[in-house]
């Protein structure tokens, strides 16, 4: 019972973190980011465990992260909106070449990112080559290039 | 379907601590009386929640003794209130534990199991009841 109810509460709660952190902390994986995400593992994986080292105990906890992640997947399926509000949903950033400076703030993403996917993906070079981009559930920036006649 | 099954087992306490698996027992008259977790896991921290009538103390002590059996198979942490002397004897160990002034005396027998599997033990009061003890051990 303990078990489940730690994993249950981490796993929410790690859910809530990410989900208000921000989708780019997904992505974004600096070295101090990279730092940080083993250092939530490790408090993350005393927090569940505690005292208990048993095989029981692991199981148990295995079981109930695996369960709850199917069980959302299952939700998100059938109840759209439970997954927006789990996910969010794409952002749009870059309209028609311009720059939707507010969304880009409240994503924490900046142009030398934006560019730096346009060229990635796309082989893209300015903005102007830029029809459509967005930010992704998953941290992504995607890109949609101009028309050939327009770009 | 299979795991789900094996989730509420544990939830519900048949894997480990859970309200299925918590077991209350007594002596008759009440004056010995035990709380304690039937299915529980290997070197999990545990408690055994006594509770010894006040017409069970004699000069201001109560003589709680625990079965050998209990002690080989688990690690005693330490018990509340700090015993004030124990003597161990063929299949006891004796505890001298300074009781309540008033009403019953409560003891926790903090431990560790070091076993697997069943492990049926005696808890009792010296010249008074003995309570038969079982609790199950998950690796």
């Amino acid at each position: 019972m303990d078990s489940i109810l730690r994993g249950l509460v981490i796993y929410f709660f790690l859910l809530l973190v990410f989900r208000v952190s921000g989708r780019r902390t997904l992505s974004k994986a600096t070295t101090f980011d990279l730092v940080l995400l083993l250092i939530i593992s490790e408090v993350t994986q005393q927090a569940m465990v505690d005292s208990d080292h048993s095989v029981t105990n692991a199981v148990l906890l295995i079981l109930t992260l695996v369960l709850t992640s199917l069980g959302l997947s299952e939700l998100k399926q059938h109840f759209p909106h439970f997954k927006y509000l789990l996910e969010g949903s794409s952002v749009m950033i870059v309209r028609n070449g311009k720059l939707l400076r507010e969304r880009m703030n409240e994503l924490r993403v900046d142009e030398d990112e934006i560019l730096e996917a346009a060229r990635a993906s796309q082989g893209l070079e300015s903005f102007e080559q830029i029809k459509y981009a967005f930010v992704e559930p998953n941290g992504e920036i995607t890109l949609v290039p101009q028309d050939e006649e327009k770009g | 379907m299979f795991f789900s099954l094996i989730l509420l087992s544990a939830a519900a306490g048949l894997l480990g601590k859970g309200p299925m698996s918590k077991v209350n027992a007594a002596a008759p008259g009440g004056i010995l009386g035990a709380e304690y977790y039937r299915f529980v896991h290997y070197q999990e921290p545990l408690e055994l929640n006594l509770s010894v009538a006040a017409n069970s103390v004699t000069n201001g002590f109560v003589h709680l003794r625990l079965g050998r059996a209990f002690l080989n198979e688990v690690q005693i942490e330490r018990i509340d209130p700090m015993p004030v002397s124990e003597t161990a004897g063929p299949k006891f160990i004796n505890y001298l534990i300074r009781a309540e002034i008033n009403g019953s005396t409560g003891i926790r027998v903090h431990f560790v199991p070091n076993h697997f599997g069943r492990l049926t033990y005696e808890v009792g009061l010296s010249e008074g009841p003995t309570l038969a003890l079982w609790h199950f051990a998950f690796h």
